[in-house]
């Protein structure tokens, strides 16, 4: 597995407040990593960091091998950002704020180019309109033709899902993941939101009060043999003794009103397919990650 | 008893004083006009060299024109100037054309080597711009050499001249004109000027003394000068 | 960098308030104009104070375009400095505020040479503005006034001057004053950098800009012997109507102005150092706190 970005022990604080502590992680290339928190977590001062606009207290991130710190220009130009919404020039087009940023990239592009890049987000029809005159979703959109116009290796968006609506989620998702499948770049994605996170990422990190709280594979840390299932029905004593025929299958609790199952995700159509052949009034069937119990935990403790 | 009285009676006895000498003042007054009545009019150029403390400017070219009987006009020849106001009364011819003066032998006095002969004018009108004139007059070339006046509304002024080539018709060369200025003091503030740290005491010469030195380089005279020059 | 320039150049070309500055220089240059135009003459009486009454002056000669675009720039330099900031004092709070600061940054671009290139974007629209002032208050007051010798009226210490350069000797001085001009702004627009580099609002440094030009200002105009020595040497303020020096023209033993001098060669070069000293303080200063600076915006 090649190492895309690896960082070690980074700690950042402001005056007494420990943002980021002891923080470590590595993203391979290819991934899409996952950067969940909640709000205040620290996400966002080490995104920032993985992009040099903060400097760690100390430690240190490295791009394919390289210090950041050493290679900045060089590393950068292999990397496109949005960091929480993309603020652009509000007072110039489209077009200028595509080539301002190109040039950046030391990239002069072309009218088709421009083009392209502005057609690939659907806004190639807005191409002189100042973005003053942007939706929040079209600024959006622009942001990541700016991000994606230098053909980065990596892209790093914090928070890109902020402020959008339904359909504009839906879109940032699927983009992400053809980004990823078909033009197989390495992305970085921070979200409070951990079903953000389990939709697109294959790898993920949660922090949280600034230190890592668990890292690894999505797929090994949403394991759907260890779903939480919530199970409310209308006769709880019959749901019981059925439950209990099952111990092969679902390990459960009472508790309050519901049932608390931990069973494999794939087998839940199956068990309630039993419950109903035994009669059993279902009122609602909620399989639930435990690590979203214990994020919703984490959260809920501040 | 009055100023007037006084003068008179100095008048008085300066005029006994006179009446001492070889010539009589009125004589020499006389010969001197007849030498400028040569001149009914002329236009001279030459240059003006102003010198005023708080005055820094450069010498200017001028163009003087005259016309009998009293008509004199400077003017410089191009752009602007600084003109002394005074310089309407470098016109001797004014001094000795007119008749209306009380004379007076005031003795001799040497000028620069030359022995010269000290007359007063006082003008018998009230009128008269002018207070007292004090001429010094070289009784050989019939030219004044010198003259101190003092006027009515200009203060008083001096003038010393020196002749070459047109001393036959009286016309100086050089006329050097001195007069008394007033302060010159803009108000603080206005000018918002840059200090550069040097203001400490300046060397004033006398603030309240300034020069104007004529150099008439040529005469063309009795050509005929348009009225229009004196508007 | 240069690619770096032109992006700045094309962003401040594009802002409508960049031409604010040209629009507020353009109003006040007409409106003296016109002033003059109408009634110079009572401007020039009070000027020429007592001195009318043993000198006759032709005021209409005397007020011409060298006279009046001195008389522009006295009192519009002291207004440019507003103008500079407004754009300076922008550059780098500007785009934290826009949040378009951190999007530049996370491109492969070094952060001393955007604030390079922000710095000469800020020199040039200076420039620039100095172009524009010296066309309207120069070449169109030549044109509406003429051309003569100019009268410089100034106090010196606790003496009144009455200079006068001859027009031929008048244009070099111009073009070295508004160079001179161009300098002393720089030290404005360098101030402002360094105050942007630590806001992240564009309000905050061109307010905070301009209250220290006018506080040190009014320090630099106090007439107290302890200031004069001790502090106004070292405020860039005291240096701002510098560019007059090259108008002081140098006079000889008899107070004759001697052409193509100035008074004081020493003053104008020691005042070009402090102010150059000024720019590159500012500047280095704006430079090392901006490479470390943590772009939280």
């Amino acid at each position: 597995m090649e190492l895309a970005i690896k960082a070690e022990k980074l700690n950042k604080s402001y005056r007494n407040f420990q943002a980021v502590n002891n923080l470590s992680f590595t993203v391979n290339r290819g991934d899409v990593y996952g950067f969940l928190g909640q709000n205040g977590a620290g996400k966002s001062t080490t995104i920032r960091m993985l992009l040099s606009l903060i400097s760690p207290d100390n430690g240190s991130v490295a791009y394919w091998g390289k210090s950041l710190h050493d290679h900045r220009i060089e590393t950068l130009s292999g990397i496109g950002a949005i960091i929480e919404k993309p603020d652009l020039y509000k007072y110039l087009s489209a077009e200028d704020n595509l080539r301002i940023f190109a040039r950046m990239n030391g990239m002069k592009l072309t009218d088709k180019e421009v083009l392209f890049h502005l057609d690939r987000v659907g806004l190639a029809d807005r191409k002189k309109s100042n973005v003053g005159s942007f939706s929040q979703g079209m600024k959006q959109r622009l942001g990541i033709a700016v991000s994606l116009v230098h053909d980065p290796k990596i892209i790093i968006l914090d928070e890109p899902t902020n402020g959008l609506d339904p359909q504009g989620i839906a879109d940032m998702r699927n983009l992400i993941l053809s980004l990823n499948k078909d033009h197989g770049k390495t992305i970085v994605v921070s979200s409070h939101l951990l079903n953000e996170i389990e939709m697109v990422a294959n790898r993920m990190i949660i922090i949280h009060k600034g230190s890592s709280v668990v890292e690894g594979k999505v797929s090994e840390l949403l394991d759907p043999a260890q779903t939480l299932v919530k199970l409310n029905t209308i006769n709880p004593e019959k749901t019981s003794s059925v439950l209990e025929r099952f111990t092969a299958m679902v390990s459960f609790t009472f508790a309050e009103d519901h049932f608390r199952l931990i069973m494999n995700r794939n087998r839940v159509p199956e068990l309630i397919q039993h419950l109903v052949s035994e009669d059993i009034s279902i009122l609602s069937v909620q399989p639930k990650h435990s690590l979203e119990d214990y994020f919703i935990q984490l959260t809920q403790n501040d | 008893m009055k100023l007037k009285h006084i003068i008179f009676i100095l008048i008085g006895l300066s005029f006994l004083s006179s009446r001492l000498q070889a010539q009589p003042a009125e004589q020499l007054i006389k010969q001197v006009r007849e030498r400028l009545d040569q001149v009914v009019d002329y236009e001279a150029e030459g240059t003006m060299k102003t010198n005023v403390s708080f005055l820094k400017i450069p010498v200017s070219k001028i163009t003087m024109y005259y016309k009998k009987p009293n008509k004199l006009r400077l003017k410089n020849a191009s752009g602007f100037s600084f003109l002394p106001k005074g310089a309407v009364n470098i016109n001797m011819n004014q001094l000795v054309q007119n008749e209306n003066y009380t004379i007076i032998d005031a003795g001799k006095e040497t000028l620069n080597g030359v022995a010269t002969r000290v007359v007063k004018l006082f003008p018998l009108s009230d009128e008269d711009e002018i207070v007292l004139s004090t001429l010094y007059i070289d009784p050989t070339n019939l030219v004044i050499l010198k003259s101190k006046t003092t006027t009515k509304e200009n203060g008083s002024f001096e003038l010393e001249m020196k002749y070459g080539k047109y001393i036959k018709m009286a016309l100086p060369d050089k006329i050097n004109f001195s007069f008394h200025t007033k302060d010159y003091k803009l108000p603080k503030g206005i000018t918002f000027d840059f200090d550069d740290g040097k203001n400490g005491k300046v060397t004033k010469k006398n603030p309240s003394k300034g020069t104007a030195e004529i150099s008439i380089s040529s005469y063309k005279l009795n050509k005929g000068v348009s009225d229009l020059m004196f508007k | 960098m240069w690619g770096l320039l032109n992006i700045e150049l094309y962003k401040i070309a594009k802002r409508p308030r960049t031409y604010i500055a040209f629009a507020a220089i353009a109003a006040i240059v007409l409106i003296f104009q016109f002033a003059f135009k109408a009634d110079g003459q009572s401007y020039m009486d009070l000027m020429l104070q007592n001195i009318q009454d043993n000198f006759e002056l032709d005021k209409n000669l005397a007020i011409n375009g060298y006279f009046m675009c001195y008389l522009i720039l006295n009192t519009l330099l002291v207004q440019v400095p507003i103008l500079v900031a407004l754009v300076a004092g922008d550059s780098i709070s500007g785009e934290a505020n826009m949040g378009t600061l951190r999007l530049i940054l996370t491109r492969p671009v070094s952060r001393s040479e955007l604030l390079w290139a922000k710095f000469m974007a800020a020199a040039i629209f200076t420039i620039v503005l100095l172009i524009w002032m010296a066309f309207l208050s120069l070449l169109v007051s030549t044109w509406i006034f003429g051309i003569d010798d100019m009268l410089i009226f100034r106090v010196k210490g606790d003496e009144s001057q009455i200079l006068q350069i001859a027009a031929d000797d008048v244009l070099w001085r111009y073009v070295a004053a508004f160079a001179y001009a161009a300098i002393a702004l720089m030290v404005i627009a360098s101030l402002s950098i360094l105050l942007s580099v630590y806001a992240e609002n564009s309000i905050g440094p061109i307010v905070a800009t301009v209250c220290i030009v006018v506080f040190l200002t009014i320090v630099s105009n106090i007439n107290v012997p302890v200031i004069d020595k001790n502090v106004k040497p070292w405020l860039f303020t005291t240096y701002m109507v510098g560019w007059k020096g090259f108008f002081y023209i140098g006079t000889d033993a008899e107070g004759m102005p001697i052409k193509g001098s100035v008074e004081n060669w020493a003053s104008i070069r020691n005042s070009i150092t402090i102010l150059l000293a000024h720019i590159v303080l500012f500047f280095g200063w704006a430079q090392f706190t901006f490479r470390r600076k943590d772009i939280l915006s």
